[in-house]
């Protein structure tokens, strides 16, 4: 789908441009400049104002993402549940440190609560979403989707 | 209503902030993003915080409203307590490169960290200079991301100065509708910047830096170009400056707002070594005299009305960019400086038999914007660029006191004569309703044919965003708008368009009160320091042994000699100019 | 004590018919014919209070947007949750979406909203898919939408799904975000019954708060009113997570201690084998850290010394590694920050720095001074709550565990 076919299924309303950001980073994975003017001008709003909201939210991106990105939950219930050790275990598989954006190909990461306390520890790797991790399994999972 | 501050009763009215009724009884209190211009505030930067008999807590005095039996206290343990520790915050994040700072000693944060005894780092410095794109991927989690944009014509950023403080953003939504800037991003990555850290994009007003507490956003600084003229000896350094900024000259010298500086400044041009000075308001007057034939025969041959005025470059761009269909309503007068640019590398240069390719013409103005005016393709009336440098008044005052010049002890200077006799008229371009007033006094006149008695037209003084009036000359009713800041501009345009409102005539200036609070002009700006200057402008206007553009007798020497009559061909091709439809470029 | 929970193994939460065998959509039908104020009165008599952290009384909260006369009213459920270790709303969304949905109906009747909004976490996209079902239904069963049950009253729901950010459960920051407008908090007054969603009268809601409604339209305001302590009535869903043997969601009245939740069997059962208890975390990241001594705190909304929030209770025993937690609570609220104010873009970023060095064993002599100085500007300088949060749990461990942080 275009984006112009999606700018055509809501009304220039400002409730809806939060909806239509995310509906393209949802097909494009991320929101370009040229993508950002189309909205802009579908609006009528400036430019900045648009990449302003953009870039405030995590469920978007305003950069191409060239890198597998794993993330590990933080959260005082998967911290209790060892999530620090399954990033441990990360940082040495794959010989990254968390948060550094030095690896050429992969990105660790902590993330907020996804509200999956009941299932943690909670993991993600790109948009994939990986329950009840475990130190001891996190190695299979790695190297399965990489 | 009475509250007590400090345990002093002081009046105030209900709806008054804490911080604005401090301010004007001179209690101190410092902050970092309330700006008078930025009105109410939004209490980001949490420096003003005071603790009252009305709650627990601090709150922010820029934000807090008065109420009956409020007791306020500006300067207890915790106030200070808070104010130093989140000025320790924000200055690990910010350069701390007070010394090599174009805005070194005119800074709100330095003055802060002064008075707060900040020295050094108690937190691990965030800011840091990127050599290129490439390392931002690369950046450790301990440096926050810079940018330095140096693309925008007049307008120069460097974001490690940035304290976040979001008065750019605001000034150029609120008052100018442009919105060029943004606040980006989230948590400590958050900035304020333009969105995928494009150049600048914008109408080059340049009042977000005159709101900028800090660094971040400055002019263009161009003082280096200026010097190697300077010292160039196959070089004719020619200067002129602006109505405007003799009123404000002496304010970065320590001098109250409004004080008349023209002296001092032509002085301590010269003492730098500039060939010749002129004045602007030469310029101006050729503008007046153009734009009011202009208007007559626009008038009597029913051509497109309103008429818009055009010395304002970023009123001319904004219409270029956001209203196009306007276009035909600017007149096509060029402005007082380019008329000026012109003059001196044709008329001038050829009397005085000088190779215009050695002319450096130079410009001091109160506006960021005539930087771009400047390098217009449009602008080339002698062959080649007509002003080659122009220097906002602070740039100059900073290439002064480089120069370890104290203008105020030099001996007062004189414009030199040959393009430098000024009229009260010219004078008035200084602020809002200035061009409208110098216009009609010199339309009057060409209409009736008769020398004018009255020449104070007070309907189009004053400080509202839209001031209209109708004024009849004989039996020609004239329907004119003054109109500063573009969000009124906006309006107007708006208005206009739908049939709301109807002018023959419209002065459009894109800053607050004209040119005398122009992007430029001295920091810091504030309705009060623009009244003061003001001021200065009216009654040195009254003071002027001439008040009319067209009995400018160099100007009348120059019609006569040089370009014929207003409109004529001659005045045509070098006083005239053209625009562009620049809707889809931005 | 079932009230939210009640019926959730009999009701699909795919077919809205068990919902209405159960008793569904009844409270709704009687509201529509009485007038709002008597709604409204009914709540407030009930002494409901929002189940999302403040717990200021939902009844008064209607009361002021239902009197005001405006041409646009709006109410909201938030259901946006995002604060560690609570989840209670989407189990709710998921097991029994229309008990969620007749209360936020019965809300926008009694303040006149003709507009209502489900502000979902934009995670959560499996109960916003249920939500999503569920409202189809009732808009085909004639609950939702124009003429509800035959009546001249029209109710629209939409859902709208967030974009990842803790501060948009927050009030004000979720109606900015809804505007297209970045989720920053906004100043108070004017709050948002008064002026809210495009400057409208507008009544957020916890989406447990709502869930409660029916049951005290149908039960009525007396019954509710006397389940648990005078002041904070009705029951509340806990959440038990950590070193605690059952964990997950359990529903009690208020006013029930720490301690019974813990370790009564029919709750948290006690601590998992072998672990021995040392503090629990009340309400999530932003939460006080409660020692065994007092443990026997009745939990409830209003004053207390520990804030329930939404009624997360992380149970931490002796063997857990205080500084990965800590490390945890720094993380979180640097991350969601929303970067307007110097105190918590900044003092939320260097905590999360000190915590980094402290995992590290690298923290300096200077960092201990620093801390103070942070938690302080956090606690007194920020321009909403989240900064003051931030700095709970931290003020709490440095008092309470200074050898276990910095050693001897």
């Amino acid at each position: 789908m275009s984006i112009q076919k999606i700018l055509l299924e809501f009304e220039p309303k400002l409730e809806n441009l939060l909806r239509v950001l995310k509906e393209i980073n949802k097909q494009e994975k991320y929101i370009s400049e040229s993508d950002c003017l189309k909205v802009a001008g579908y609006f009528s709003l400036p430019l900045a104002r648009v990449f302003s909201l953009a870039s405030f939210f995590d469920l978007m991106n305003t950069r191409p993402v060239k890198k597998k990105i794993i993330r590990v939950c933080s959260g005082g219930p998967c911290t209790m549940k060892r999530s620090f050790e399954i990033i441990r275990q990360i940082e040495m598989l794959l010989k990254i440190e968390m948060g550094n954006d030095s690896h050429p190909k992969v990105k660790l990461e902590t993330m907020s609560c996804l509200g999956l306390c009941d299932q943690g520890p909670v993991m993600m790797i790109d948009e994939q979403v990986f329950e009840k991790v475990r130190p001891e399994t996190v190695d299979d999972i790695i190297l399965d989707y990489l | 209503m009475q509250i007590k501050i400090n345990n002093k009763p002081y009046n105030c009215e209900s709806g008054e902030t804490i911080f604005s009724i401090c301010k004007r009884n001179g209690i101190r209190l410092p902050t970092l993003c309330a700006h008078p211009d930025l009105l109410p505030s939004e209490g980001v930067c949490r420096m003003c915080l005071v603790e009252t008999n009305q709650s627990k807590g601090l709150v922010p005095s820029c934000v807090q409203k008065v109420s009956e039996g409020l007791e306020v206290r500006t300067e207890t343990e915790n106030v200070n307590k808070a104010r130093k520790i989140n000025l320790e915050l924000l200055w690990a994040d910010h350069a701390g490169k007070c010394a090599a700072c174009l805005r070194n000693g005119r800074c709100e944060l330095q003055k802060l960290a002064k008075e707060y005894d900040i020295d050094g780092f108690k937190f691990v410095p965030r800011r840091k200079e990127l050599k290129s794109e490439n390392e931002l991927d690369l950046l450790k989690d301990n440096w926050s991301h810079v940018v330095a944009d140096e693309k925008n014509p007049c307008i120069a950023r460097d974001s490690q100065y940035c304290i976040e403080c979001r008065r750019c953003v605001r000034i150029c939504r609120e008052m100018q509708t442009v919105e060029a800037y943004g606040t980006n991003y989230r948590s400590s990555n958050t900035n304020v910047g333009t969105p995928y850290e494009i150049p600048l994009d914008c109408i080059f007003c340049g009042q977000c830096s005159a709101v900028c507490p800090t660094a971040a956003i400055t002019e263009k600084d161009e003082i280096e170009k200026f010097e190697k003229a300077l010292a160039d000896p196959q070089k004719m350094v020619i200067v002129q400056t602006a109505p405007s900024v003799r009123f404000t000259f002496l304010e970065e010298f320590g001098m109250p707002p409004g004080t008349f500086g023209e002296k001092k400044l032509v002085a301590a041009l010269k003492a730098l070594g500039a060939n010749k000075v002129f004045d602007t308001i030469l310029g101006a007057d050729l503008t007046i005299v153009e734009e009011a034939a202009e208007l007559i025969k626009r008038v009597k041959n029913k051509g497109v009305l309103p008429m818009f005025t055009s010395c304002c470059p970023s009123w001319v761009v904004y219409v270029e960019k956001y209203y196009p269909e306007f276009i035909p309503n600017l007149s096509s007068c060029k402005s007082p400086q380019q008329m000026m640019g012109a003059l001196i590398k044709t008329h001038y240069a050829k009397k005085e038999k000088f190779d215009p390719k050695n002319i450096v013409s130079v410009s001091i103005m109160p506006c960021t914007s005539k930087k771009y005016e400047a390098a217009r393709s449009e602008m080339k009336a002698s062959g080649r660029q007509d002003v080659d440098i122009v220097l906002t008044i602070r740039e100059l005052a900073r290439l002064i006191r480089k120069k370890k010049i104290d203008p105020i002890k030099l001996e007062d200077g004189k414009f030199d004569p040959a393009l430098g006799i000024s009229t009260g008229a010219g004078m008035l371009f200084g602020s809002s309703g200035g061009v409208m007033e110098a216009a009609l006094r010199t339309a009057a006149e060409k209409i009736t044919g008769e020398e004018l008695g009255r020449v104070d037209f007070e309907v189009v003084r004053g400080e509202e965003g839209i001031r209209c009036a109708e004024i009849e000359i004989n039996d020609l009713k004239l329907r004119v708008a003054v109109v500063h800041e573009i969000r009124n501009a906006k309006k107007m345009l708006e208005d206009l368009k739908s049939g709301k409102a109807q002018y023959d005539f419209v002065e459009v200036m894109a800053c607050p009160n004209g040119c005398i609070g122009g992007g430029g002009q001295p920091v810091p700006t504030s309705p009060e320091i623009r009244s003061a200057r003001i001021k200065g402008v009216i009654v040195r206007d009254k003071g002027m042994s001439i008040r009319k553009s067209h009995e400018n007798p160099v100007l009348k020497k120059i019609y006569k000699e040089f370009l014929g009559k207003p409109g004529g061909d001659k005045a045509e091709e070098l006083l005239h100019t053209k625009y562009t439809n620049r809707k889809n470029i931005s | 004590m079932e009230i939210v929970t009640k019926n959730w193994e009999k009701i699909n939460p795919l077919d809205i018919n068990t919902y209405i065998r159960s008793g569904g959509y009844e409270a709704l039908r009687k509201v529509i014919r009485e007038t709002p104020l008597k709604v409204v009165s009914e709540i407030k008599r009930s002494g409901l209070r929002g189940r999302s952290g403040a717990g200021f009384p939902t009844g008064e909260k209607w009361e002021i947007s239902a009197k005001i006369v405006a041409d646009q009213k709006f109410i909201i459920c938030n259901l946006d949750e995002s604060e560690p270790g609570v989840y209670k709303d989407r189990i709710i969304a998921e097991k029994n979406p229309h008990q969620i949905i007749e209360g936020l109906l019965i809300g926008a009747y009694a303040i006149g909203a003709k507009r209502a909004f489900i502000y979902i976490n934009g995670h959560y996209k499996k109960p916003a898919e249920i939500l999503k079902i569920a409202l189809e239904q009732a808009r085909e069963k004639e609950f939702v939408g124009r003429g509800i049950m035959g009546s001249s009253i029209d109710v629209e729901i939409e859902i709208f799904s967030g974009a990842g950010a803790y501060i948009c459960g927050e009030e004000n920051a979720l109606i900015n975000s809804i505007e297209g407008k970045r989720g920053e908090p906004r100043l108070k007054p004017p709050h948002p019954p008064v002026s809210g969603l495009f400057g409208k009268p507008t009544i957020v809601n916890n989406a447990e708060t709502l869930a409660n409604v029916p049951y005290i339209i149908k039960r009525g305001a007396d019954v509710y009113s006397k389940i648990g302590p005078s002041l904070s009535p009705g029951t509340k869903l806990f959440l038990l997570e950590g070193a605690v043997k059952n964990k997950g969601i359990f529903e009690v009245p208020l006013g029930t201690t720490a301690e019974d939740l813990i370790f009564n069997s029919l709750y948290g059962g006690g601590m998992e084998d072998g672990k021995e208890f040392w503090f629990a975390q009340i309400g999530g990241a932003s939460g006080r850290l409660m020692p065994r001594g007092k443990l026997d705190q009745l939990l409830i909304y209003g004053p207390s010394e520990y804030p329930i929030g939404a009624g997360s209770i992380l149970v931490v025993d002796k063997m857990a590694d205080i500084k990965d937690l800590l490390f945890s609570w720094a993380d979180f609220f640097h991350r969601e920050s929303c970067g307007k104010c110097v105190p918590c873009r900044e003092g939320t970023y260097r905590l999360w720095e000190i915590a980094k060095w402290l995992k590290n064993n690298d923290l300096k002599e200077r960092d201990r001074e620093n801390i103070e100085d942070i938690l302080w500007t956090l606690s007194n300088t920020t321009f909403c709550p989240l900064g003051n949060f931030a700095a709970v749990a931290w003020s709490d461990a440095i008092s309470m565990f200074s050898e276990e942080i910095f050693g001897k």
